[in-house]
């Protein structure tokens, strides 16, 4: 991959996580991220990224529209009023989802993984934090 | 400034919106992305056609309002050629709320569509991806239909009542299935049994009065099969091996869950959706991705 090709850094996901890894020619200026159009929320002031928009704003009324800011507001406060912990499977460690506490790969499990080879997690190519 | 959406109105649906609209139920197999084009639309459409609904009942009110009083205004004038407008307006106010009243229920579907459905299927897109597969079949008819009544009951009448007439009604309105990201394999059933309670008594004036009551059971099952190679699932702890609201089956290939929950409510409102994300997250509490290559448990 270029180094000069940058992919978002937000996630997909709900159960569990992943990158979002879509083409990010923006920068939110919250969390300092880049940020592909989908995950951009032109409305806030300032403009940010939709993570951002919704740990910072009250999650709309149900009768609204389903998009993607919607999606990560109701995601956002899921996590903090279920106390449920996403699985994460991205290939780095994001700071930014540590209030979520979200849970990496089996350590047990991630131990062997050297030795037998084989699938990743998903079928997108994208490996766990048991890889090297 | 975020740019309003257009109004969606009956013109702007597609065909297979404006049938689904008339048979409200709907059985196939396709991509979240294209379940969401689908009813997403037809969600906002509802909405926005109850607001009107309840406008056109409002006007229909007002209108028998109106023609009421405008009778009285009538002889109040001694005849006057104007006070008979008061009434025909009233009348005509009440005739076209009335009949776009009727229209619009024809056109209504049940809420757990906007409430449930289409939320519920927004984080599948978001989990599983926008094309992988989601089987849905879906009853958007109201609870309370002729249809699945079950039984009519008269139940012993109780403090001052003359009668009160129990009738059931069950309502399995959506199943699904769709396959999540790591090869979790997720469907899911909610049944709702409907209980209306129609309870006749005669008040102190000695006006026969009939009250309406409803309760709501939501019946949520969900099943969730982790593929062993992708996942280990930590074993079922002691109490919920008895729990007749979890069951765990291990096989070679993974194990499933399949978790029931019912939710009660004293009207016919719609289950919280997070009462369907709860039962799935409660498998996925318990389930770890193994690394890459990882010895299989």
């Amino acid at each position: 991959m270029s180094p000069f090709l940058h992919r978002c850094q937000c996630t997909r996901g709900f159960f569990t996580l992943r990158p979002c890894a879509a083409d990010a020619p923006l920068v939110c200026p919250h969390c300092q991220r880049r940020i592909c159009a989908e995950h951009w929320r032109a409305g806030s002031v300032p403009p940010c990224c939709v993570e951002c928009a919704a740990r910072a704003e009250e999650a709309r009324s149900l009768d609204d529209d389903y998009d993607s800011y919607w999606f990560h507001s109701y995601r956002h406060g899921y996590y903090r009023s279920h106390g449920y912990r996403p699985i994460y499977v991205g290939t780095q460690v994001d700071p930014y989802y540590d209030q979520y506490d979200a849970r990496g790969f089996d350590p047990a499990a991630g131990a062997g993984a050297a030795a037998a080879g084989g699938g990743d997690f998903d079928d997108d190519g994208v490996g766990g934090l048991g890889d090297s | 400034m975020l740019k309003a959406k257009p109004p969606i109105t009956y013109a702007s649906l597609a065909p297979r919106q404006r049938q689904l609209l008339a048979e409200k139920r709907v059985s196939d197999r396709m991509g979240a992305r294209a379940w969401l084009d689908l009813l997403a639309p037809l969600a906002r459409f509802d909405t926005a056609a109850d607001r009107a609904r309840l406008a056109a009942g409002r006007g229909t009110f007002g209108g028998v309002m109106v023609t009421f009083f405008g009778l009285f205004a009538i002889g109040a004038a001694h005849g006057a050629l104007w006070s008979l407008f008061v009434p025909a307006a009233g009348v005509a106010l009440a005739i076209r709320s009335g009949l776009r009243y009727r229209r619009l229920g024809k056109l209504d579907l049940s809420n757990n569509l906007a409430r449930v459905v289409v939320p519920f299927l927004t984080v599948l897109h978001e989990e599983g991806g926008p094309d992988r597969p989601v089987g849905l079949d879906l009853d958007l008819r109201a609870g309370d239909i002729d249809e699945k009544l079950q039984e009519t009951l008269d139940l012993p009448p109780a403090r001052g009542a003359l009668s009160i007439v129990e009738r059931r009604f069950r309502d399995p309105w959506m199943t699904g299935t769709a396959e999540l990201a790591g090869g979790a394999k997720l469907s899911w059933t909610v049944v709702d049994d409907v209980r209306e309670q129609k309870r006749r008594r005669r008040s102190a004036s000695g006006k026969t009065k009939t009250k309406t009551k409803y309760k709501k059971r939501s019946l949520i099952t969900v099943g969730v099969s982790f593929p062993a190679r992708r996942f280990a699932v930590a074993a079922a702890p002691a109490e919920a091996a008895a729990s007749k609201d979890l069951r765990v089956e291990s096989s070679a290939k993974g194990q499933t869950f399949e978790l029931r929950r019912a939710v009660k409510v004293a009207s016919l409102e719609p289950l919280d959706v997070s009462d369907l994300l709860d039962l799935v997250a409660v498998a996925f509490r318990r389930a770890t991705p193994v690394a890459k290559g990882a010895p299989r448990t």
